[in-house]
């Protein structure tokens, strides 16, 4: 009876609590209209390709294609780096443009702009629209930039070098640059580069901040988007830059329709490509490589992805690689042949000479000459360091990133083992997904620390993630040697990144034996030989670029 | 047996609040940093910070899980994605139509194939039959689900083209995802009969009831078949419940967008309102599984019809 009268109490007050909150002032929690229906097969181009034909502004012409890529999961606009988000770079567009990583830059929806002493003058064109038909005016530039930053979303940083954005009149802008922000590297490139555009009245109209509905002034339009499954983007027929020659390199419109497949598994791509479900794939393991090699029906680009793959030593004072001799001792028993072997080969990866990739911006070929760790692998050698070191038989503690790319690092440090192993080294392995907690002086249990580091077409950006203070509250290095925080704060900047003051910073590297720059990744992209003829046009982050591609006519 | 319904309703909120704390706990105390995976590695702490404190992710343990609470029950709100901008109870609202209907379609399978294998290993115990569907089972159970998978795609996709190789839409979409992800499930359950039949086809209300002249046919349907399906009907409301919760490796492999997915994503990028509301779901889920799963036994076993009504009746004393 006790028990009843409890049960009863308590729906009781649950549902008076329900009552009550029904009469709240509460948001709306009704889920939005049902998300995009199934994805038509129809839209893959199969080999009866342009059958409808579309004009683009190098006459050459096709009607759909079909490419695998990483689920951008959202078309937030707010949110434009990480995997997968490349179908947003068809849609939305930024100030400025640069064609492919190192490129030249071009205006996109900006006419001019010019830096006179603090302040950057930015003139956008008069006849922007979006995809909605809202005309695109200073107003809408300032919101895209202010809004942003406001949401914790800081891409542009224009308030990291900035103090501030103004309206001057309908289509000028101007930007108040910082003082000690002026020599900044790529600082101005940032600002210009790292912003989508987009309408404040499209925005606000949108129930979910454009992630599912995104409009934007770019090319294509988002037709159907199946979170975890597809994208269909449809050319704008209206495209608001009607003077062909103003057109960039990554604004194109060369196709009708772009359909995205967010395939994870790596063999399904392999198999969406043999079944014609897809046309392109930008990355196909190794092991498939074979049969599309050896069929005319596809042809492989391989391409140098600019990842550059490293690794670095704990040099803090108490660790073991604090001695400077153990650090020579095991640099010269790697071999980076070896681990180019190791990940499948010179089709799969090359060798690097120092602490960047061959072939950006800044970089000095005479290293692949010098006479260092690099270029010499000397066991005896090596094994006189050890002996001159004060090497105990500690533990080496070797931590790679499991991200993205784990199974290279995994590789290397297998590689880095091995040479501990000839060495007389005793070492553990360990994965992680947080690199930044490994390599934080806050927790320095780690010895080596194998990771890829990015860049965007300059030997310069390879110093960026990795020896700046302010990002990892001491960095890898610049903790213990204050020479590198003088060497970092001379090249990161403008004036700075010079060809001599990159050979100087990496020239230290390799005296102290702080880094090992180990490899540089080529990755395999795939597709249809009779349809596709020309993919090489990508972001300056090097993503893909459909709408740019060049197509086969029938 | 209504009350004893209510009864186990009620029981599942205190259930599913428990597994909301538990699962925020871990979640809040899991290292890892989502401004970072949001931000890129660009970014420096002070812009990281700006982010955080939009995200409400600088308040105390305490405060964030009763805002996490309110939300969840009193307003259904399991919040915003961070890597998705969308409401999470929008995105699995879509998402669990494909999901259960992969794991129905999974049980129904195992059900109808895995009974009639055990029955017939069993009434034809130590024959080749028997030993043809063991022999079946183990096979079934031994072989990995993704490179099964990968075979059916292989073969149905690629060389037949009879069936599409991922993605989603009417039926003939499901059925190599379907195949794959329940022969392990058909396996467990054909041994799972098979042990249960041979418990039962000794009993002497069988021999009774073959001595009373009944047919073999409807010896099993009638009285083997009730009586061995106990054991089996938790086997399949169990492997529903995995089927609903961990579909992650076949929706991979073939592109579904289902909850497995959704919440592999989620663990993976630190959103945590998606691992969250996904585990708040899925809870929910195989809490009424398993409601259903007792249903079911006192549909099939009057005695524990009995006993069901006969605890609510000594509650009311």
């Amino acid at each position: 009876m006790r028990i009843r009268r409890f049960w009863v109490a308590t729906l009781t007050i649950a549902m008076f609590a329900s009552a009550l909150t029904a009469c709240s002032n509460k948001e709306s929690t009704t889920p939005a209209t049902t998300p995009a229906t199934t994805v038509n097969d129809s839209t893959t181009a199969g080999n009866e390709a342009a059958a409808d034909q579309t004009t683009s502004g190098n006459g050459l012409v096709a009607a759909a294609v079909a490419t695998s890529n990483a689920d951008p999961t959202s078309f937030f606009p707010l949110k434009n780096t990480g995997g997968g988000k490349n179908p947003l770079n068809e849609i939305y567009e930024t100030l400025v443009d640069q064609d492919g990583p190192g490129g030249k830059i071009y205006g996109n929806l900006a006419k001019t702009w010019n830096m006179d002493g603090l302040d950057l003058y930015v003139e956008i064109y008069d006849n922007i629209y979006d995809s909605a038909g809202n005309h695109i005016t200073a107003d809408d530039v300032i919101y895209s930039y202010e809004y942003s930053w406001s949401q914790g979303y800081t891409t542009s940083k224009y308030l990291s070098y900035t103090d501030g954005i103004e309206k001057i009149d309908d289509y000028n802008i101007v930007f108040h640059w910082k003082e000690d922000q002026l020599d900044t590297y790529s600082a101005i490139d940032s600002v210009l580069l790292g912003q989508f555009i987009f309408s404040q009245a499209s925005y606000e109209a949108s129930a979910d901040g454009m992630a599912t509905t995104p409009v934007g002034t770019g090319p294509y339009v988002l037709k159907d988007f199946m979170p975890g499954s597809s994208a269909v983007l449809e050319r704008r027929a209206d495209y608001w830059q009607t003077d062909a020659s103003l057109v960039g390199p990554q604004h194109q419109a060369n196709v009708q329709t772009i359909t995205y497949k967010f395939i994870s598994d790596p063999s399904q791509v392999v198999n969406a490509l043999k079944s014609g479900d897809i046309d392109y794939a930008d990355t196909v393991d190794e092991a498939s490589l074979a049969y599309f090699l050896s069929s005319g029906d596809w042809t492989v680009v391989r391409t140098y992805d600019r990842n550059l793959f490293c690794m670095f030593f704990n040099c803090l004072d108490g660790t073991i690689f604090h001695d400077m001799n153990l650090r020579a001792a095991l640099c010269y028993a790697i071999n980076s042949d070896d681990i180019v072997a190791a990940v499948g080969g010179q089709d799969f990866a090359r060798r690097v000479y120092e602490y960047g990739v061959p072939g950006v911006t800044n970089y000095n070929e005479n290293c692949e000459s010098w006479e260092n760790y690099y270029t010499v692998t000397d066991l005896a050698l090596a094994k006189d360091y050890l002996a001159k070191s004060g090497y105990a038989g500690q533990t080496v503690q070797i931590h790679y990133y499991a991200g993205e790319f784990s199974t290279y690092c995994e590789a290397i440090s297998l590689c880095i083992g091995a040479a501990c192993d000839q060495l007389g080294m005793k070492y553990e392995i360990h994965p992680t997904n947080a690199i930044e907690d490994v390599i934080s002086t806050v927790n320095g249990n780690w010895d080596i620390v194998v990771s890829n580091v990015g860049g965007d077409g300059n030997a310069v950006d390879y110093f960026r993630n990795n020896f700046n203070n302010g990002r990892y509250e001491g960095a890898l290095i610049n903790s213990f040697d204050e020479k590198i925080d003088e060497l970092y704060n001379k090249t990161y900047t403008a004036s700075g990144a010079t060809p001599e003051n990159v050979s100087e910073f990496n020239q230290y590297l390799i005296d102290n034996y702080y880094v090992y720059g180990m490899m540089e990744r080529i990755t395999s992209a795939v597709m249809r030989s009779d349809l596709i003829a020309d993919s090489s046009v990508t972001t300056r982050r090097s993503w893909t670029l459909p709408g740019s591609w060049v197509y086969y006519v029938d | 047996m209504w009350k004893y319904i209510a009864n186990r309703f009620l029981w599942m909120i205190f259930v599913l609040v428990g597994t909301a704390i538990v699962i925020f706990t871990i979640m809040f105390f899991v290292p890892g940093d989502i401004t970072q995976t949001l931000l890129g590695f660009d970014a420096t702490e002070a812009e990281r910070e700006v982010l955080r404190v939009s995200l409400g992710l600088d308040k105390p343990y305490i405060v964030q899980l009763m805002r996490y609470l309110y939300n969840s029950f009193i307003k259904l709100d399991f919040g915003t994605s961070y890597v998705y901008n969308v409401p999470v109870m929008r995105e699995l609202l879509a998402r669990i139509p494909r999901t259960l209907m992969l794991g129905t379609a999974c049980i129904l399978v195992n059900a109808l194939i895995g009974i009639p294998l055990g029955m017939v290993a069993a009434l034809n115990q130590n024959k080749w039959q028997d030993t043809l569907c063991m022999v079946l089972s183990l096979l079934f159970v031994s072989i990995p689900q993704f490179w099964l998978a990968l075979q059916l795609v292989d073969i149905f996709a690629i060389r037949l083209n009879w069936l599409p190789a991922f993605g989603i839409g009417g039926i003939k979409y499901y059925i190599l995802p379907v195949i794959a992800a329940s022969m392990a499930g058909v396996a467990s359950n054909a041994r799972q009969t098979r042990s249960s039949m041979l418990e039962v086809v000794r009993a002497d209300f069988i021999v009774t009831a073959r001595a009373k002249g009944l047919k073999e046919n409807q010896v099993v349907k009638k009285h083997m078949l009730p009586n061995a399906l106990i054991p089996v009907v938790t086997g399949l409301g169990v492997g529903l419940g995995k089927s609903i919760a961990g579909s992650v490796v076949v929706e991979t492999i073939f592109t579904i967008p289902g909850v497995g997915m959704y919440l592999m994503t989620g663990i993976n990028s630190k959103d945590y309102p998606v691992v969250q509301g996904s585990v708040i779901v899925l809870a929910f889920f195989s809490a009424i599984v398993m409601l259903l799963v007792d249903i079911i036994y006192a549909m099939i076993d009057p005695r524990i019809k009995a006993q069901y009504a006969g605890r609510t009746r000594g509650m009311r004393k």
